[in-house]
């Protein structure tokens, strides 16, 4: 994070530098990038993050297990859900602690439902950064309901902390599933009803085809996860890689983008919320079915504070904005040694420094909104 | 090809790669030493395709931390307070996880150094992400990753004092608190 | 009407471990019931019969008003013979006069504002499935403008540190005065008209381009580097736009033979075959064509979506009113919408035959009710537009004016000249 930003020394005089951020509309939280710019076209973008730094990973050594669940939540505040199950797959398998099945369906479940809501945010603002606000409100009205379905389901509406060690913080409340299959059936036809009106709009297309061009090479390279490596057309899903929970029992495709523009990287996330309905809808019914035991959410005999033995383990999960990892380290006692997050967000933006080149002011808007970054997980 | 038929062909030409006593859990573990990381990892990107760097890291391995490291005190529980540890040694850990994309394999490399003036070869140019990953290492840490060409500060302002996720840091007090 | 419970379906609540229940369920419902028969709400079947009821009763008073020009012209005689008597020249009548007319021509944009930036809020709020402004005032928010009009009056004026500061104050009054001056000789309706100079279509065009200097002064002397590329980026697109937006209109100028607005209007009267009327719209292609083109020109000049990159929010922040406050934001704001009016009703003259009734047998309403309700139709669709489409991006929109619209609209003059052949 730099403290004082000033032009670099090196500008010439037909050139401006701009601080992009902070505090800017379509930043998406405090991210500055410093823009060297001539008339509209981008000379130079140098991301500058750490404006929203909390010392996270510092915090995680100062709280036992349970404690720092907490914690994750404000990682990616967009899809908490995923970030707690990150974490509890890190120290469960540290600990040596075995989820229920029935309870790994129900993360399942709450980790899907997550990926809409964080999609349809993912959608709203991007359509906002196009000019759009309509799609920004028709977006949040399905996220409202999932907001509900969530609040029904642990109180919770954007930090949930449902997923715990050793299982989930409840079980599916009384006439939830009905709910929940309510809003999928509602919310499944809706998608088409954004195709026609953001993706299919011409302007809308020649805002975002060819531009932000990320190659499969430089993309791998670089590190990048989640919707924006599939954008560059690399099939590479934590869930089919590397299946954690039931991931390997549900049937779901990974879609994939060809030319790695914006358009791309856009359009995976549609269709990524089209599969999550689809791995809700097998989630719940496996969950009507007979061979999971109803109540049994919790692995048994799991305390509040509990030591892990000595040791180091890695989980990642595919989070809404990529391969999100836990790395803890336990060197015996009742708090994490080490807890380190691989934010995909943090690494997917570090990108921005080679793509802003050449392109102009308000494709800087449109990348950045393509690359879907939240502040709380780069900066943490 | 196995991950240990990939060690046993690298340990002709790097003899100090060998297998970690405390693994990773489910991850094959190597112990790199740190005049030979680039070279180990060029010979993984380019002779064995693993091209998709996960993780960059490090651990402090110097104990308990120090409860004045925190801004506020937080609640901290008693194993933290200063009870030793047994796995108190003087060193840094640099961990690295890297995964080959078309075979899904994953490994985990690890490298011990000197808490003093710790430093470690860059991986910047054969991964692209090690850059910000680098950076935040050394800006928590204090690890110099040489051959970085831009080797600073990034989660942290540029005045700030130590490096925090030392085990040893001390927070100094400043306006916020 | 028999009192129905306006009550949307409720979200059962349902009971989860923690609090038992949703906090405040009452307030949350969702849209999966509702939409499935619309008209089986009672909230839906009462909007209809009040907005058709609304329409009626608007037409009902218009029909009992008649037209206003021939009223008010034994007014002016009455008073006229009252000064006279008194001993006062004709000349100082005659300015006086001007005056009166004057403060009502003053009077549309600032009204024009008030009603506009409500009906704005109201459409943009039915587009996204919101209910828009609700409180202010005793129907639907009517008076949510008045009240946001005050409240950006009794704002502070912040003047930035490093602004030109005599610039900076300029500027809006700068960009007003033309949005003011330039609905002189624009008709409202039949003898409806401030002045009525034989060169109004020029004037109009000449005085309106005056503002494009406000907009560059606000951008340039903010000191705001956000404000500056708005500022030129509206100097470019302006600039451009004026282009199409005149040649769009020379063929009906050439068709009509007259550069006066409302002779231009005039000469739209009457019915072919009795039935289509002769507006300019429904000439072959030639009219179609020169339609789109300035509507789309328009659209660009008033800086609106999807054409409003000056002050393109979520790249440049607010463009050129970034580092503007209070009153003079206002002013900035009245005239935007003040453009927007008199781009309708120039449409509403141009193409659709200005206060000629569009089917004969609908001529009992007076032409200032036609007029109106034309504008409105038109500033619609600039709303509906606005909330419907994104932004263009800066180069995209250049080259959508000079390889796009331009040579359409040079083409549309030589068609225009063809069609006044044939038609001769």
């Amino acid at each position: 994070m730099t403290k004082h930003a000033h032009a670099p020394a090196d500008l010439k005089a037909d050139q401006m530098f701009i601080n992009f951020g902070p505090q800017h509309p379509s930043t998406h939280g405090v991210l500055r990038i410093a823009l060297t710019v001539e008339g509209e076209v981008v000379m130079k973008g140098d991301p500058d993050v750490g404006f929203l730094h909390r010392g996270m990973e510092k915090l995680f050594e100062a709280r036992t297990y349970s404690q720092g669940l907490i914690l994750t939540d404000r990682l990616d505040y967009i899809s908490a859900t995923h970030n707690n199950l990150g974490y509890c797959l890190a120290v469960e398998k540290l600990a040596g602690i075995q989820a229920p099945l029935r309870a790994q369906y129900i993360r399942v479940l709450a980790a899907e439902l997550n990926r809409i809501a964080s999609h349809l945010v993912f959608f709203g603002t991007f359509g906002v950064d196009m000019g759009a606000f309509t799609p920004f409100l028709y977006a949040f009205r399905e996220r409202e309901m999932i907001m509900d379905l969530f609040e029904m389901l642990c109180g919770g509406r954007l930090l949930h902390s449902y997923v715990r060690v050793g299982g989930v913080a409840a079980d599916l409340p009384a006439g939830w599933t009905e709910k929940c299959r309510e809003f999928l059936t509602f919310f499944k036809p809706m998608l088409k009803d954004y195709d026609t009106l953001l993706s299919g709009n011409p302007i809308f297309r020649s805002r975002t085809e060819g531009v932000g061009i990320i190659g499969a090479d430089r993309a791998v390279s670089w590190g990048l996860s989640g919707p924006t490596l599939r954008g560059s057309g690399v099939s590479y899903d934590v869930r089919k890689a590397e299946p954690y929970c039931v991931y390997d029992k549900l049937n779901f495709t990974v879609p994939v983008g060809k030319n790695g523009d914006c358009l791309d990287r856009y359009y995976c996330r549609m269709k990524e919320m089209e599969q999550s309905v689809e791995i809700a809808f097998q989630c719940l019914d496996a969950l009507a079915g007979a061979e999971l035991n109803p109540g049994e959410f919790m692995a048994k005999g799991v305390p509040k504070m509990f030591k892990a033995p000595a040791g180091q383990a890695y989980a990642h999960v595919e989070a809404s904005r990529g391969d999100l990892g836990f790395f803890a380290v336990s060197d015996g006692g009742f708090n994490p040694y080490r807890m380190h997050v691989r934010g995909p967000s943090f690494i997917n933006v570090a990108i921005l420094q080679e793509i802003l080149v050449g392109c102009k002011i308000a494709d800087v808007v449109a990348i950045l909104g393509s690359l879907d970054i939240v502040l709380g997980e780069v900066d943490r | 090809m196995t991950a240990d038929e990939i060690l046993a062909k690298l340990q002709a030409s790097f003899p100090g790669l060998v297998k970690s006593e405390a693994p990773l859990k489910d991850y094959p573990t190597w112990t790199v030493p740190a005049g030979s990381v680039r070279a180990v990892f060029e010979r993984l990107h380019s002779k064995f395709s693993f091209n998709y760097l996960d993780m960059v890291t490090a651990t402090d391995w110097s104990g308990p931390a120090n409860p004045k490291g925190y801004p506020q005190s937080p609640a901290v529980t008693p194993a933290a307070a200063g009870a030793p540890s047994a796995t108190a040694k003087d060193v840094f850990e640099v961990v690295y996880i890297v995964s080959a994309l078309s075979t899904g394999m994953r490994l985990c490399l690890r490298c011990e150094l000197p808490r003093k003036e710790a430093a470690v070869p860059s991986l910047y140019g054969i991964f692209m992400a090690s850059d910000w990953q680098e950076r935040e290492v050394y800006d928590m840490y204090g690890i110099k990753f040489e051959g970085h060409p831009n080797l600073k500060r990034i989660l942290t302002q540029d005045d700030q004092q130590g490096h925090p996720l030392r085990k040893d840091y001390e927070h100094v007090a400043d306006k916020f608190d | 009407m028999t009192e129905e419970t306006i009550q949307p379906k409720v979200l059962e609540p349902v009971f989860n471990h923690a609090n038992g229940r949703l906090l405040m369920p009452e307030t949350r419902y969702w849209p999966t019931d509702m939409w499935k028969s619309p008209w089986s709400l009672p909230t839906y079947r009462r909007g209809a019969a009040v907005l058709a009821g609304l329409i009626l009763g608007i037409a009902g008073v218009a029909w009992f008003i008649g037209e206003i020009g021939p009223r008010l012209a034994p007014i002016y005689s009455l008073a006229e013979q009252f000064a006279l008597s008194y001993g006062v020249p004709a000349f100082w009548i005659a300015v006086v006069w001007t005056f009166i007319k004057g403060v009502f021509v003053l009077l549309a944009p600032a009204l024009n504002a008030l009603f506009a930036v409500w009906w704005e809020r109201k459409i943009s709020a039915h587009i996204q499935s919101r209910m828009g402004p609700m409180y202010v005032g005793w129907w639907h928010g009517a008076l949510q403008t008045l009240a946001d009009g005050i409240k950006l009056f009794l704002k502070e004026d912040i003047v930035p540190e490093c602004a030109d500061k005599v610039v900076h104050w300029l500027a809006p009054v700068v960009v007003l005065i033309p949005a003011i001056l330039v609905f002189a000789p624009v008709p409202f309706g039949k003898d409806l008209i401030y002045a009525n100079i034989d060169i109004g279509t020029v004037y109009v065009f000449a005085v309106g381009g005056v503002s494009v200097m406000g907009i560059i002064m606000a951008g340039w002397s903010s000191g705001n580097k956000f404000s500056l590329l708005g500022g030129l980026r509206s100097a470019a697109q302006l600039v451009s736009y004026e282009l199409p937006r005149t040649f769009a209109v020379l063929p009906v100028i050439m068709l009509a033979g007259t550069l006066n607005i409302a002779e231009i209007a005039g000469f739209q009267a009457g019915y072919w075959g009795g039935i289509v009327p002769r507006w300019f719209i429904f000439y072959p292609v030639v009219g179609q064509v020169a339609f789109i083109v300035f509507l789309i020109a328009s659209v660009a000049e008033t800086n609106r979506v999807p054409f409003d990159i000056p002050e393109a929010e979520s790249e440049l922040v607010a463009g050129f009113n970034t580092e503007y406050s209070g009153m003079k934001f206002a002013l900035f704001f009245l005239s935007e919408f003040a453009y927007v009016l008199l781009s309708c009703l120039l449409m509403a003259s141009f193409f659709f035959g200005g206060g000629a009734a569009p089917l004969p047998f609908l001529d009992f309403l007076p032409s200032w009710a036609w007029f109106l309700s034309k504008t409105l139709i038109l500033m619609f669709c600039f709303l509906w537009f606005r909330w419907t489409f994104p932004r263009f991006r800066v180069d995209r929109l250049m080259d959508f004016n000079w390889k796009f619209l331009l040579p359409v609209s040079l083409i549309n003059i030589a068609a225009g000249g063809i069609l006044i052949w044939l038609l001769s």
